[in-house]
């Protein structure tokens, strides 16, 4: 199994208040596969995806992925882990605005120093082929579409030929056929590199087009369909 | 990643993105940096005048040469404690023994006794050099750039004038040995406006005794011809006397040495004190940084050949008190402010940082998301406080150039305090100095963003990518 999560639970302390935000989740995804969390808001999608992509550390429990114990890691081990295996697909995009479509995706790789400028250079132009952004390659995102910054995201998060993509409600702000068009490049490049795929939605539309759906709620997984 | 030209890239355009605030945190750092490298030029001009003074004018030297505890007993018992030609001879063997050896030696008979002009009398304080050193050292060329006020007689002709130096044989005596030089000062208490050779000079009158010294005409008799009298003990305690013309009137550069002090050709002062004699011998070094060690290697030279001098070199405060004093009372000035203006910087630096740490907070979550560690988010924010400083210090350094240079050619004067007279405010800032504030200023810019970032990047990337908060 790629990714295995046990028993993990996360609690947040706002002041006085205690918020449990996921409770013993027990979840596994195999290599390549194309998986939605679903859930209302404040189901726990959110801090479930933080923990899996190395983000935020679990009070107890343990999350595997490509037979690494992500939890022992230090603050240093981890940055490196989401550098090589771990492709991150934001809601708001968080592109750099100095930075135009080429440098944005080409930016994690710098802090990669057994790629050389060659390789990094042909990774980030195979990624942007692969969003379909070769004539947009020295716009700043600012001279974007909502729908073409959400594929430079997508190209950043691939350039790095990480093994697992996380997407935190990837189409949320964007109009629903841009969002159509998202989840189909998501889907192609699944297939194409067998990248795992984990995205949280609460689009229903969407659901009808993933592989795998993995609903939350209250920070427990309620169920969980194939098709 | 240090050469990475991409982050080099991405701190050049953050700082243009938010121009505002980088030309704002810019300036401060510029004219903190004006400020400070224009108050070092100041103080590198009064460094510059008071060693100068103090190492070519009073005689110093870079190192002085006395008998044993001769610089506290020199006036006191004169005999004992001055240099005799045996002395002076064995001093200057030992000088040829240097690996750095002078490039001139000066002799000098230092006195005292009481300077009259027939009615009224006072004190003075005798320095006697050779002419041809006191063109030596009148003529030097740093003499000639930092104290130009002093070179200039006030009135009239000093004894050195119109011979040349004989670096080979220092000794040559003066040709006209009764023509004396006393501080304007003096000159002044004297009732001596006149000097030798003047020419509304009543010379008869120079041989006139003021048998009535209350009377009116006895003060025009006084003022009327150039003769003094100098009183005083020899060096074997018999009483010395003579008759001396003033040829001119100086400054010492001193305001407290001013009202007493008398400057007269060696042979004189040694015919007047009977001796062959002198006070101290000063050696004049090529660079004056290597002073220290001269001395402390002529202090070994004369301890093997069992020779009993003293050596003292020109930052030693019994030798050149107000020179000492005066630079650590500026050091200290230098250094509060450097203190103060650093931490407007830094203070500045943070207060922009603040603000552009929370505007992209997002954006270091981003980065450290993708897998930038803290210290390469870190390293991503000196970069730009690093640009920014460094063009700032280059913007700042140009200023106070361009300011010093318009302030010295306006030939400003002003009273420096101890000194006799005013001087010209010169800011004379010194490149090796700009440059090394300048890296202290870009090295304080860069450390304060270097631990604000670590501070503000040991949140969570979870708290660094949330919205609002």
């Amino acid at each position: 199994m790629y990714l295995k999560i046990n028993q993990v639970s996360k609690t947040y302390h706002l002041g006085e208040t205690t918020v449990a935000a996921l409770r013993n989740v027990n979840l596994e995804i195999a290599k390549g596969e194309f998986t939605a969390l679903v859930g209302a808001s404040g189901s726990g999608k959110t801090t479930l995806l933080n923990l899996v992509g190395t983000l935020d550390t679990p009070d107890v429990g343990s999350i595997w992925i490509d037979d690494v114990d992500v939890v022992k890691l230090n603050e240093d081990q981890k940055s490196v882990f989401r550098n090589r295996k771990v492709g991150f697909v934001f809601q708001s995009f968080n592109l750099l605005p100095v930075l135009n479509v080429f440098e944005n995706i080409e930016l994690p790789m710098t802090v990669n120093s057994d790629l050389t400028p060659e390789e990094r250079r042909d990774r980030a132009m195979q990624a942007i082929k692969d969003v379909g952004l070769e004539d947009f390659i020295a716009h700043v995102p600012d001279r974007l579409s909502g729908g073409q910054r959400q594929r430079v995201a997508i190209a950043r998060a691939l350039a790095t030929n990480p093994s697992l993509i996380i997407a935190d409600e990837p189409t949320a702000n964007l109009d629903s056929k841009t969002a159509h068009m998202i989840i189909d490049l998501m889907q192609n490049l699944n297939q194409k590199r067998n990248s795992t795929f984990l995205f949280s939605t609460h689009d229903e539309k969407l659901m009808s087009r993933v592989s795998r759906v993995v609903r939350i709620a209250d920070g427990m997984i309620a169920d969980e369909s194939r098709k | 990643m240090i050469f990475d030209s991409v982050f080099w890239k991405m701190a050049w355009r953050n700082l243009r993105l938010h121009y505002r605030r980088s030309l704002i945190t810019g300036l401060a750092i510029a004219f903190g940096f004006c400020g400070v490298v224009l108050l070092g030029g100041y103080m590198m001009r009064m460094e510059n005048y008071l060693k100068t003074q103090g190492i070519y004018l009073s005689h110093s030297g870079h190192i002085s040469i006395y008998k044993k505890d001769g610089l506290q007993k020199h006036l006191t018992d004169p005999d004992l404690y001055s240099l005799t030609p045996e002395d002076q001879q064995k001093i200057l063997a030992a000088t040829r023994s240097l690996k750095s050896p002078p490039v001139f030696v000066a002799r000098y008979l230092h006195g005292q006794g009481l300077i009259t002009n027939g009615c009224r009398s006072f004190p003075f304080f005798m320095t006697a050099s050779e002419g041809a050193s006191e063109t030596w050292v009148r003529t030097h060329p740093l003499t000639q750039f930092w104290t130009p006020e002093l070179l200039a007689l006030k009135k009239g002709k000093g004894f050195w004038e119109n011979e040349t130096p004989n670096l080979n044989s220092p000794n040559s005596n003066s040709p006209n040995s009764s023509s004396i030089v006393v501080a304007y000062r003096l000159a002044r208490l004297l009732q001596k406006p006149l000097i030798n050779g003047d020419a509304n000079e009543d010379l008869s009158a120079s041989d006139q005794i003021v048998s009535d010294c209350e009377s009116e005409s006895a003060l025009a008799t006084v003022r009327s011809h150039s003769g003094i009298q100098l009183v005083g003990s020899t060096f074997v305690g018999g009483l010395a006397a003579a008759d001396a013309k003033i040829s001119g009137h100086y400054t010492t550069g001193l305001a407290m040495s001013d009202a007493g002090a008398i400057l007269v050709p060696l042979d004189f002062a040694q015919s007047f004190y009977g001796t062959e004699q002198v006070t101290w011998m000063s050696l004049f070094l090529g660079e004056r940084d290597i002073a220290k060690v001269v001395a402390k290697n002529l202090r070994k030279i004369f301890s093997e050949r069992k020779l009993e001098f003293d050596v003292f070199d020109y930052r030693d405060e019994r030798i050149n008190q107000f020179y000492v004093g005066a630079m650590n009372f500026v050091y200290v000035m230098m250094v509060f402010f450097l203190v103060l203006v650093c931490g407007v910087v830094a203070l500045s630096i943070l207060n922009s940082l603040q603000i552009s740490l929370l505007e992209r907070k997002i954006e270091l979550g981003t980065l450290r998301s993708v897998g930038f560690t803290r210290s390469s988010v870190t390293s991503l924010f000196v970069r730009e406080v690093f640009l920014l400083a460094s063009i700032s210090v280059v913007a700042g350094g140009t200023l106070a150039f361009v300011i010093a240079g318009s302030i010295n050619a306006m030939n400003l004067r002003f009273p420096l305090v101890g000194t006799a007279d005013e001087i010209q405010f010169l800011l004379k800032p010194e490149p090796w100095l700009t440059i090394a504030t300048g890296s202290v200023f870009i090295a304080v810019a860069c450390l304060t963003c270097y631990f604000e970032c670590n501070r503000r990047l040991r949140a969570s990337v979870t708290s660094l990518l949330e919205y609002g908060a």
